[in-house]
């Protein structure tokens, strides 16, 4: 899972960083309005943390610009002002949750967590493929019960198969939202994951449809 | 003399009460002299008809044929009389005179014109002889054979012209005493009416303050029209300095919440003093966020806010902010309009629904009802353990909260009650809800009658 965090100071944009990146997400960081909107616009996020009083431009601007785009991303907004009538035009610009500073950093996790996967069309924290479980709580996956050992980029393959289920997803589909924009992307290593992770399941949910990319299915191919 | 009002009709009543004086006398003068020159002219011509009506022969002294044909002249005493002399003789007298003759001298005697005797003696012990101011004119004429002139002497009563004036200083008095009446009538509702746009600044600026009106709107009198624009000047500059602090605290609150949200996730779960001192500022820095909050509460421009519409909106944030609950709502009205402050009353939407929300367990029943065309009744209830008795009388003062746990400052419900209730003359009530066994919380508005 890709996420955008914007957020103008520096050690709570790092601090914020570090604990999604501790929680398996991989994090682009912008410290303005006007790189935030840019990144927004240019690279597929699966959900994007903003502050609304940034420089540059406003945060509110920057979701009114980004929803007048369709960019349809769940967008969880930060904020020092916590009066209903800030929340209302927060809503309004089209943010999909609200947390106000100084916030706890498991809240903005949990409800990060929450609106990833209610914007997969997800209830529960736990997401399910037939004998696969995965925990996006605890960052743990289950195959029949029992816990797979997996690393932290076999974890972020496997959980985006598993919100994104029945459909197929192209090898660049997944390294954009794998790695975040500084690390260096070769597509070659997906096939190496995907062959990693066929081989600790044992059974081949991930099919490979030639010429797309693949799919979590549990269909018999 | 501290009242405008006062003092303008008090100078404008000695003014008109100095004119009118002035005016009466002035007429009354003038009448008097009029009717004084046409009786004098009257008596003047009756002595002309008097001499041209006499005949004189001087063969055996002096005769004189003399007569007037008004009737005064023959009735006693009427104080219209005739005489004719030759020197101090006495030639001939009207019948009206009787016994008496003028003498030469006519003297006012005691102030009073009155018939005088030949020897001076004053006649008024003679009762039957009334006391008359007389007007007497007289002309001596020369004839040929006759030595001494003549002397022709006529008088009238000036009763008669006096009574004229006396009359008219009557009704003149009356008339200008029912004009002066009129003019001081006319002059309390001039300054009323004059005063009016004072009032109406009075008004005006009580509307401001309660928050009805951002500044003095209606059109005034060129003169009144200044001191207007001044205020709302005054008030201009009032709500900048108002706007600016709350712009302060609000980026005070933001500039102090960032590093405070940096602070606290630094700190180490063992460090429990620097814990517990985070949790503390936040907690102060929310409390009188909330407190300036309160003081703004009710000053925001007010306006129609359909409360269906905006419930539905407030919901709908509600199930992005607690995706768990299930809040249901009960309208049979499509369109309801109170007149507020669109903050205000989210602020109380979103402190109810967001309570329900943190003390429910999961179910919301919103009702919303209109009674009559005066009221709307807004019925909020959830399925939470509710309140006691004793914590519903509580729950409204500054500050209190049921669970010390829960996130909040405490003031939530009360800015609730003070929206409501003093800024937008509602109720707010709290029982126990029937349908969901939480509490329920009842707030009435009333109704925005201009559709």
């Amino acid at each position: 899972m890709r996420i955008l965090l914007i957020e103008d100071d520096p050690d709570l944009n790092n601090q914020i960083k570090n604990s999604l990146e501790d929680s398996g997400y991989s994090v682009d960081i912008a410290l303005d309005g006007e790189e935030g909107h840019f990144l927004g616009d240019t690279e597929p996020y699966d959900a994007v943390v903003l502050d609304l009083g940034l420089p540059k431009i406003d945060g509110i601007t920057v979701l009114e610009k980004w929803r007048k785009e369709k960019k349809n991303f769940p967008v969880l907004i930060l904020t020092a002002r916590d009066q209903w009538s800030d929340k209302v035009s927060g809503f309004d610009a089209g943010a999909d949750d609200y947390l106000a500073k100084p916030f706890q950093m498991e809240e903005l996790l949990a409800r990060l967590r929450a609106l990833i996967r209610r914007s997969a069309g997800h209830a529960s924290s736990d997401i399910e493929c037939g004998p696969l479980k995965i925990d996006t709580k605890s960052n743990k996956v289950f195959l029949n019960g029992m816990k797979l050992k997996l690393t932290s980029h076999e974890y972020k393959i496997i959980e985006y198969f598993l919100h994104h289920q029945d459909k197929v997803i192209t090898r660049t589909e997944l390294v954009e939202h794998i790695y975040d924009q500084d690390f260096d992307r070769d597509s070659n290593t997906i096939e190496v994951f995907i062959g990693r992770l066929r081989k600790k399941m044992g059974i081949n949910l991930i099919k490979t449809e030639r010429g797309y990319g693949y799919r979590l299915s549990l269909d018999k191919e | 003399m501290n009242s405008l009002a006062v003092r303008l009709f008090f100078s404008a009543t000695i003014w008109i009460f100095f004119t009118l004086i002035s005016a009466g006398l002035l007429l009354s003068d003038l009448n008097e002299k009029t009717n004084f020159e046409a009786f004098d002219d009257r008596l003047n011509l009756l002595l002309e008809t008097l001499i041209g009506a006499s005949r004189v022969d001087s063969s055996d002294g002096i005769t004189v044929v003399s007569t007037i044909g008004d009737p005064r002249f023959f009735q006693p005493y009427s104080g219209w009389y005739w005489q004719v002399n030759n020197g101090t003789e006495t030639l001939v007298r009207s019948r009206s005179m009787w016994d008496q003759v003028f003498t030469s001298d006519k003297r006012l005697i005691g102030g009073r014109s009155q018939f005088i005797n030949s020897v001076g003696k004053d006649l008024q012990e003679e009762t039957f002889i009334e006391t008359k101011k007389l007007h007497i004119i007289e002309r001596n004429i020369s004839f040929p054979g006759i030595n001494s002139p003549i002397t022709f002497i006529v008088s009238g009563d000036t009763e008669e012209y006096k009574q004229n004036i006396n009359k008219f200083n009557k009704l003149l008095s009356i008339i200008l005493f029912i004009l002066g009446m009129g003019l001081m009538i006319a002059v309390f509702l001039q300054v009323k009416f004059g005063l009016l746009p004072l009032n109406k600044i009075k008004a005006s600026l009580f509307k401001v303050r309660n928050g009805d009106e951002q500044k003095l709107v209606d059109p005034y009198p060129l003169e009144v029209q200044p001191l207007a624009s001044e205020i709302n000047e005054l008030l201009d500059h009032n709500s900048k300095i108002i706007d600016r602090a709350k712009t302060h605290v609000g980026n005070l609150a933001h500039v102090l919440k960032t590093p405070l949200a940096v602070i606290s996730n630094e700190v180490k779960n063992e460090d429990s003093i620097m814990k517990n001192q985070v949790s503390l500022m936040k907690r102060h820095i929310d409390r009188y966020l909330k407190k300036a909050h309160l003081e703004s509460v009710g000053k925001s421009s007010k306006e129609k806010v359909d409360i269906i519409t905006l419930m539905k909106k407030m919901i709908s944030i509600f199930h992005k902010l607690y995706p768990d609950f299930d809040i249901l709502l009960n309208s049979k009205i499509s369109k309801a309009y109170v007149f507020g402050s669109m903050d205000d009353i989210e602020e109380v939407i979103g402190n109810v629904i967001e309570n329900s929300c943190k003390y429910g367990k999961g179910r919301i029943i919103i009702e919303i009802n209109t009674h009559g065309k005066q009221e709307l009744e807004l019925v909020i209830c959830d399925d939470g353990s509710g309140l006691t008795v004793e914590e519903m009388n509580k729950v409204f003062a500054r500050g209190f909260r049921i669970d010390e746990q829960k996130s909040g400052t405490g003031l939530g419900l009360n800015i609730v009650k003070d929206i409501v209730e003093t800024y937008m003359k509602g109720k707010v009530n709290l029982k126990k809800s029937k349908k969901l066994g939480g509490l329920e919380v009842n707030i009435l508005f009333p109704l925005s009658t201009s559709k």
